[in-house]
């Protein structure tokens, strides 16, 4: 069997060099075969922070705090060990399959140089294992599909092709950065049974990044919410879905077209804050209609609600008149 | 045959490339292909040994015996552009050859890494591309001595600048592609994404730009010869053997005009190919 282990990601900051932190004090906690959903908008860190896991950070970005993954400490390991553990323990997928793919490289030979330079398979072994790959991933006629070039793909057939690359060296974490953003609909769902399925048979945990709740609520067991590079809700996928414990996330919600059936659709006022220009207290108090002057005087920590739930919050009390409304939200798990 | 084919059927886009290639590549390459063959037996087809004196006088127009006519020491023109082509090939060649390699492997790694290698590299191209190119070439092999060697040397030090700036502009642009962040989050070397994933998207231009460097080093060859620095006699090339024939141009223009034709048509065969390469390169990146 194979090992199986948890990521622990503790009060992780990515800062820009001479800039502001991105991503403060995130922590979470992925277990053994779990799926972790990590939620936001754009440039709320969620993508930085999991590409923080591997340091596969933009140039200029550094990582402080803690990343362990099966007892190892990911920020501090040498450059020749993580390069190791890339692609063979832990894998990513990206969000665009138009550019993730090599345009020179047929399919086939890109799968199978992941084989190549992690298990030292021969070429004809590693080309076997490329089709088997395909399969998998739900490709037809693979034998002979491995002979083409990612311009021969559709969208959806590259992203499986992509996929396939990510696994074919058997990670036991797999990153999943917007994996369904670039694709339409009916190829989305697709794509996220596949993944689903995928990480069932091979007992793999999944960290999935999406700005997209309702991609999140299919697959995770647990989710993140993140807002100005904090995580400002963390809890079970259902609880934090259908009773929300932060005022950002009821927001996320009540945006959501499902969520709203006779009104129009009800987007947060105002936009998230500057990274270089946080409000002392809570980063959502400016757009927040329960803030207080409590929220705005200090930043405000993370506080158990219910029994595994999380939330940033002082507010509690009175969230219950900001989730009117969000019954409707229930659609969404499914 | 590869493994692959032992999964797949042959598939009807894997015909020979040749077929399927456009007419002015094929001209291009048949033509450079045939001087090449021309150049091997020059022993065997020429019809005199090119360093014979004195047959049938000097200067004599083309006849019979003669088609291209005879120099001014009495030396068969036809016989000596066909040993002539043998060295042009190598010039032209090696010319090419070693400054790509250095070149392209230079501008690679400081495209890829950029940040401080590409910095000094960036200082180093301004520096040789400061000197015209025949200028420094003239002063390296005047420094080094007269020869082929010497100009090869001379050729490398000096050009293979204009492939690393094209390599590394290439090279600067695709680092940041998704498929070169997803090779690295795939646990592959430095040395297997530079050469397997970023060297075949960035070595086009660059081998394109070789097609018109193999023209620009035969005349740089020529022009050394001039000064009689490069190829020494009893050898010969076409450029020494213009330069040679330079004083009799008004009398006897056939000692100048067929290594001149030689020039043009190699020229014309290598940037035919050159030309096609960049076109379809264009297509490609176009669909």
């Amino acid at each position: 069997m194979r090992p199986r282990n948890a990521l622990r990601v503790e009060d992780l900051t990515v800062a820009f060099r001479g800039g502001h932190a991105v991503v403060r004090g995130v922590s979470f906690e992925i277990a053994a075969g779990e799926a972790f959903g990590l939620v936001g908008e754009s440039g709320s860190g969620k993508s930085l922070t999991c590409r923080a896991v591997l340091r596969l950070l933009p140039r200029g970005a550094a990582a402080s705090g803690r990343v362990t993954y099966g007892g190892r400490s990911l920020l501090e390991l040498g450059a020749t060990e993580m390069q190791a553990l890339r692609g063979s323990t832990i894998a990513m997928i990206f969000q665009d399959p138009m550019t993730a793919l090599n345009p020179v490289l047929r399919v086939g030979e890109a799968i199978a140089q992941v084989t190549q330079a992690h298990e030292g398979l021969g070429a004809r072994a590693a080309r076997v294992r490329a089709v088997e790959m395909m399969e998998r991933v739900g490709i037809r006629d693979a034998a002979r599909r491995a002979a083409a070039y990612p311009h021969e793909f559709s969208g959806g057939m590259r992203q499986r092709i992509h996929i396939a690359m990510a696994l074919a060296a058997r990670p036991t974490l797999l990153l999943a950065d917007e994996p369904t953003t670039a694709l339409d609909v009916i190829v989305q769902a697709e794509i996220l049974r596949l993944l689903d399925d995928l990480r069932r048979e091979e007992g793999m945990s999944l960290l999935l990044v999406s700005h997209d709740v309702r991609v999140v609520a299919g697959l995770c067991d647990r989710v993140g919410v993140m807002y100005a590079g904090e995580l400002v809700e963390v809890g079970p996928t259902r609880t934090v879905l259908r009773r929300p414990e932060h005022p950002y996330t009821i927001g996320l919600m009540n945006s959501l077209p499902e969520a709203v059936i006779d009104e129009r659709l009800r987007a947060i006022p105002g936009v998230p804050p500057d990274p270089g220009r946080l409000p002392p207290g809570c980063a959502f108090a400016p757009r927040c209609e329960l803030a207080i002057d409590a929220c705005r005087a200090a930043p405000i920590g993370m506080s158990e609600t219910v029994p595994g739930h999380w939330s940033r919050c002082i507010r509690t009390d009175r969230l219950d008149e900001l989730r009117r409304g969000l019954a409707a939200a229930d659609s969404v798990h499914t | 045959m590869s493994a692959v084919s032992t999964i797949a059927p042959p598939r009807p886009a894997r015909r020979w490339w040749f077929a399927t290639a456009g007419v002015p590549l094929r001209v291009g390459l048949v033509g450079i292909f045939t001087i090449a063959v021309l150049a091997a037996l020059a022993p065997v087809i020429a019809p005199y040994d090119p360093t014979a004196l004195g047959l049938a006088g000097g200067l004599q127009p083309p006849s019979a015996a003669h088609w291209f006519g005879t120099d001014q020491l009495g030396r068969d023109i036809l016989t000596r552009v066909l040993y002539a082509a043998r060295i042009d090939l190598q010039i032209g060649t090696i010319g090419v050859a070693i400054p790509l390699v250095m070149g392209v492997v230079i501008g690679l790694f400081a495209g890829y890494y950029a940040s401080w290698p590409d910095a000094i590299l960036g200082r180093v191209i301004d520096v040789v591309t400061a000197f015209p190119f025949l200028v420094l070439v003239l002063a390296i092999v005047a420094m080094l001595g007269p020869g082929l060697k010497n100009f090869y040397i001379a050729i490398s030090l000096v050009s293979w600048v204009a492939y690393a700036r094209i390599v590394r502009g290439e090279a600067l642009g695709v680092r940041g592609r998704g498929y070169i962040l997803a090779a690295r989050s795939l646990g592959y070397s430095d040395a297997r994404i530079v050469f397997r994933h970023l060297l075949p998207n960035v070595i086009v231009p660059a081998l394109v730009f070789g097609m018109s460097d193999f023209v620009l080093d035969i005349l740089a060859g020529a022009s050394l010869g001039y000064f009689g620095l490069g190829v020494q006699p009893p050898a010969t090339e076409w450029g020494v053997m213009i330069a040679e024939g330079r004083n009799f141009i008004v009398t006897a223009p056939w000692v100048v005009i067929f290594p001149g034709i030689a020039i043009v048509i190699t020229s014309f065969f290598v940037s035919l190919i050159g030309d096609s390469v960049s076109d379809i390169v264009r297509r490609v990146h176009a669909s």
